[in-house]
């Protein structure tokens, strides 16, 4: 399809979404409940995802698609509220927008600093969805050449890379949390023998694990328990001045705005890695090539750009592979995977095949969302951040029963309620002991990928495993993965670092620890 | 001591008990990596299975075993990394000291997971879901909102005896059939359940917690309803159990919809 048919279509997709006045409710109404959800300390992007994925389950696809994306765009913005007017970030991709929105908010400049947020997180979106349009059909092209050899190593690949970049601590405890995830993925009859797999003779066993129980109880329990825990009391927050668009601020700081989106979109496509390393990178970035890197931290307008644009950009980056290889982007972008899932669509280089106009249709569906995201911001954030009063012992136990009747309104089924528990109380003790949960969901998602085209790439080369190494991208792949793998031995790392001393020690200077 | 090398004592106290949590988790992971692997190997490995030929490379254990091997390797690791920084990070050069960790959060997660599984597993698989879903929502509120002891003793055993109780009756195997006499003497026994913890909540509660109290008890029967009423009329999904409650909503309903006929 040339640009102009694209286009084209495009605008027709526009066009026969506003047409339907239930659209118009769907779209302002899913983004002004992701706002909410990002500004409420303790709710997060993904568990909004999750919960409305279950809501959705009766709509078509496009609607329920449209809600979901309005409702992420909506919470990845949301949590800049509570990260600027009380320096609690909502969600963690805001964390580094607190920096400076704080300052902004203690200085009287607060609708300032929201209003930057606003459009900051309104150019990121539009420019991520470019990024979508751009890329994804090139990326499908390529992918469509794909077999179960490359498919294999991609969702190994994505699971040892979001172990990697998400763990908080050692990095074996993402690998870890991904092959348990594989594990987990395992249980039931396997796809091509349909030999009962880990059932122990239940029948409830025998379809496998339903992935939005799974995915629900790995994100919802852990945050209810850690917020109700940990609770704070909250200051109260107000916006004084008015919540504008600061047109000459963001055009003083237009290299920003295309830099963030860059890294953010890039971060974004890498599987598994979210938002908030988005923010964090774009942020440290900012300050190491600004002219006054000593104004970053005390109220610098760029801080709030880099973070914001960068963490909304991510949304458009994370859609790529999940659109083109099937592999999520970010932690929600997990969540769509499911909700896709739920409505039929099996994520990859054939969804594009099947339904010519998605790419087109999900990036019209994203500028939507980015307006009505805009429109809600810029309306009404003077009434959204009195949510932020709502006690946490009030809205997490609400949210632990929206969590119990989504997981059981998909199959009617009392057993995806007992998984949803389990795998949320086994979340729980994970997080505690500081494993990222991320790979774990990721690879109970990837894992029968794996097992498939595992033993189709063996079944094509009757036992022989020559077929990995004979094809150019299976062993760009394998490369990666080893890389990937021995980067993390300490006798390579010292070594890499004996021969490039300059090299290794420049990321430790740009960690986010190090900006703060 | 001075803040810095307090703060630097604390850190090093932190690190220790997660490398001693290591340990802990790369055992149990590592047994049930080699349990995963002994189940693998009783999958058909060679030979025909169902009518279809199975050579190694088709078979069912192979991913099973690859994952269990890899899980074990690393969790081997994980515990054998644990044991040397936890050694070093001890003054005595022992691996498990005296000093334990926070208890306070346990503790609360501990209460928040019992408040869950009481909902979870002994009431909504058997009881009304509004009903249940009421009092589950008032008991979790409101353990927050009252800082009196009993009281909260009291609104926990208030959720957790039905929840044991009705576990117990349906593993006895009689438990009553959905929306039968049995199932609404049992709901309304639940409903004097749920009254006693609106006593008990607001009857703990201090002058300065009465009005959040209310707002505890408007919470929970308002969310109760409108999330039950939103699901079965709205989405059209039939509530995991439907009895006292949702008769009284179908009530409502009926009447509504008689009045704007």
């Amino acid at each position: 399809m040339g640009g102009l048919q694209e286009l084209a279509a495009f605008a027709s997709q526009i066009v026969s979404i506003l047409s339907s006045p239930q659209n118009w409710f769907i779209l302002l109404g899913a983004s002004l409940l992701g706002i909410v959800f990002g500004a409420l300390p303790g709710l997060t992007a993904t568990l909004g995802v999750g919960l409305l994925a279950t809501l959705t389950y009766g709509f078509g696809y496009q609607t329920a698609l449209l809600a979901l994306i309005a409702l992420y765009v909506g919470a990845i913005y949301g949590g800049s509220y509570p990260a600027i007017l009380l320096n609690i970030p909502g969600t963690a991709a805001s964390a580094a927008s607190a920096m400076d929105g704080y300052p902004m908010s203690m200085r009287g400049e607060g609708g300032k600093a929201l209003g930057l947020t606003t459009t900051a997180s309104f150019i990121g979106t539009l420019l991520g969805m470019i990024a979508l349009a751009v890329l994804s059909p090139a990326i499908v092209e390529l992918a469509l050449g794909f077999t179960s050899y490359e498919y294999f190593l991609l969702a190994l690949f994505g699971i040892l890379i979001s172990g990697t970049l998400q763990s908080p601590d050692l990095v074996v405890k993402g690998w870890i949390a991904g092959f348990i995830g594989m594990a987990l993925s395992v249980i039931g009859r396997d796809p091509l023998m349909f030999y009962p797999r880990y059932t122990f003779g239940q029948p409830a066993l025998d379809q496998g694990l339903e992935v939005v129980p799974v995915l629900i109880g790995a994100f919802a329990i852990p945050q209810i328990i850690i917020t109700l825990t940990n609770q704070a009391p909250l200051a109260s927050a107000r916006v004084r001045d008015r919540v504008v668009p600061a047109i000459g601020t963001l055009l003083k700081n237009a290299k920003h705005i295309v830099r963030s989106a860059a890294i953010g979109i890039g971060i974004g496509a890498v599987p598994g890695v979210g938002e908030d390393i988005a923010g964090w990178v774009s942020y440290g970035t900012a300050k190491s090539t600004s002219r006054h890197p000593e104004r970053f931290g005390r109220g610098e307008p760029a801080g709030i750009i880099s973070s914001e644009t960068a963490n909304n950009a991510c949304i458009g980056g994370a859609l790529i592979p999940l659109v083109t290889l099937g592999i999520p982007g970010s932690p929600p972008a997990v969540m769509l995977l499911g909700a896709l899932m739920l409505h039929g669509m099996t994520p990859g280089p054939m969804l594009s095949i099947n339904n010519p106009n998605f790419i087109a249709e999900l990036a019209a569906i994203m500028v939507l969302a980015s307006a009505a995201m805009c429109i809600n911001g810029l309306l009404l954030a003077k009434q959204v951040v009195k949510v932020l009063a709502l006690p946490s012992q009030i809205f997490l136990p609400v949210v632990a029963v929206l969590s119990v009747i989504g997981s059981y309104a998909l199959g009617l089924n009392i057993e995806n309620l007992y998984l949803m528990l389990a795998v949320g109380v086994g979340a729980y003790l994970l997080t505690i002991m500081k494993y990222p949960i991320a790979p774990l969901v990721i690879g109970v998602i990837l894992g029968p990928m794996a097992d498939e085209n595992l033993r189709r790439a063996l079944m094509v080369g009757k036992g022989s495993l020559s077929g990995f190494i004979e094809r150019p991208v299976s062993v760009v792949l394998i490369c990666a993965t080893l890389l990937l793998v021995v980067a993390q031995i300490p006798p390579a790392r010292r070594l890499v670092g004996r021969l490039w001393p300059r090299r290794a020690r420049a990321p430790a200077a740009d960690s986010p620890d190090n900006q703060k | 001591m001075t803040d810095n090398e307090f703060a630097h004592e604390e850190d090093r106290l932190a690190l220790r008990r997660l490398r001693q949590a290591d340990v802990v988790s790369g055992v149990v992971l590592a047994i049930v990596a080699a349990a995963m692997v002994a189940k693998a190997l009783t999958f058909p490995l060679e030979g025909t299975y169902a009518g279809v030929k199975n050579a190694w490379y088709v078979s069912p254990a192979l991913l099973p075993l690859i994952i269990g091997g890899m899980l074990f390797v690393l969790a081997v690791g994980l515990a054998g990394n644990g044991v040397r920084e936890a050694r070093r990070l001890s003054a005595t050069g022992r691996l498990f000291g005296a000093e334990t960790s926070a208890s306070a959060a346990r503790g609360g997660a501990l209460l928040i997971t019992s408040l869950l599984a009481c909902f979870i597993v002994g009431l909504v698989p058997r009881a009304d879901f509004v009903i249940a879903t009421a009092l589950y929502l008032l008991v979790f509120m409101g353990v927050y909102s009252i800082k009196s002891r009993a009281g909260c003793a009291l609104l926990i055993a208030c959720l957790a005896v039905p929840a044991a109780l009705a576990l117990g009756v349906a593993l006895a195997g009689a438990w009553p059939p959905p929306r039968s006499t049995g199932q609404f003497n049992a709901d309304a026994a639940l409903c004097v359940a749920l009254v006693g913890a609106i006593a008990v909540l607001l009857g703990f509660a201090r002058a300065t917690e009465q009005r959040r109290a209310l707002t505890v008890v408007a919470s929970a029967l308002g969310t109760a309803i409108i999330l039950s009423a939103a699901f079965k009329y709205g989405l059209l999904v039939p509530l995991p159990r439907e009895g006292l409650g949702v008769a009284a909503l179908d009530g409502v309903a009926g009447s509504l919809s008689g009045l704007f006929r």
